[in-house]
């Protein structure tokens, strides 16, 4: 049997049951995704600000934010590329 | 950034030996080396010794390089924390007070001014052989009045750093004399 997701805009407020099947359809892999996600974002915020307000030399400090952002975004898009197929 | 103050003339600038942060980032350049490696022997499902080769049940490719993405993501996380943290360490030695930037990891920054006139003593420590060979030390700065004292942690040169605040001292009782 084929088992297809409760799409969310189908779920009510006052429908429990609908929204705990949500709860429950949602793979490890999309809490794991959207956990790191959301530590990626509070890191880079963090080392943007550090880099910008207390850094001495904005030209070192850019040059530095611009390797962080291109590793790390293409890290997360081979993450994000992989997990598709996952 | 830090400014001095007016009629503060700016001496030295401070930072942490570049061999600390060679040695730092080391661990993580091995650990994702490791990962790499490991990357192609679990989707191969084979490793290769000297001694023989072992087969097992490969795992899913994606899987894999999904997985080890992750893996190196957060170690390049780790190397930023470390680059950051070492970059923004510094001490300031200017013609009126030393000052001490500490950045303690994200969202905690400590900063401590020490005038020289409440300086009291001046050590240095080197210690082991690397530390030896590399010239690399803790300048320990004794103050009155304060808490707790001003430490330099693995500065390059720091019997150097000694002398040039023991110079600075010893201008600063001259000009008070002076007057």
């Amino acid at each position: 049997m084929v088992y297809h997701a409760i799409p969310w805009h189908t779920i009510h407020m006052t429908d429990v049951a609908g929204l705990l099947q949500y709860l429950q359809d949602i793979s490890v892999v999309s809490v794991l995704a959207a956990i790191v996600a959301i530590f990626w974002i509070i890191f880079s915020f963090s080392i943007t600000y550090h880099w910008l307000v207390y850094g001495r030399n904005i030209v070192v400090s850019i040059l530095v934010l611009i390797l962080y952002y291109g590793v790390s975004l293409f890290l997360i898009g081979s993450i994000v590329s992989k997990l598709a197929y996952v | 950034m830090f400014n001095l103050g007016h009629g503060e003339h700016h001496k030295k600038t401070i930072r942490r030996h570049w061999l600390v942060l060679l040695f730092g980032i080391l661990p993580f350049a091995l650990v994702t080396y490791l990962t790499l490696l490991l990357q192609e022997v679990f989707v191969a499902g084979a490793i290769w010794t000297p001694f023989g080769s072992a087969q097992f049940p490969a795992f899913p490719e994606d899987l894999v390089y999904a997985g080890g993405s992750l893996l190196i993501l957060v170690l390049w996380l780790g190397v930023m924390h470390f680059i950051t943290d070492f970059y923004l360490d510094t001490w300031i030695i200017s013609d009126q007070r030393i000052v001490g930037i500490l950045q303690r990891g994200f969202f905690s920054r400590e900063i401590n001014s020490f005038r020289l006139e409440r300086i009291q003593d001046v050590q240095t420590n080197v210690h082991g052989f690397f530390p030896t060979l590399f010239n690399i030390g803790d300048v320990h700065v004794e103050t009155a009045g304060h808490s707790h004292d001003l430490v330099m942690r693995t500065v390059g040169n720091p019997h150097k750093i000694r002398r040039m605040i023991m110079e600075e001292l010893k201008k600063k009782a001259g000009s008070l004399h002076g007057v």
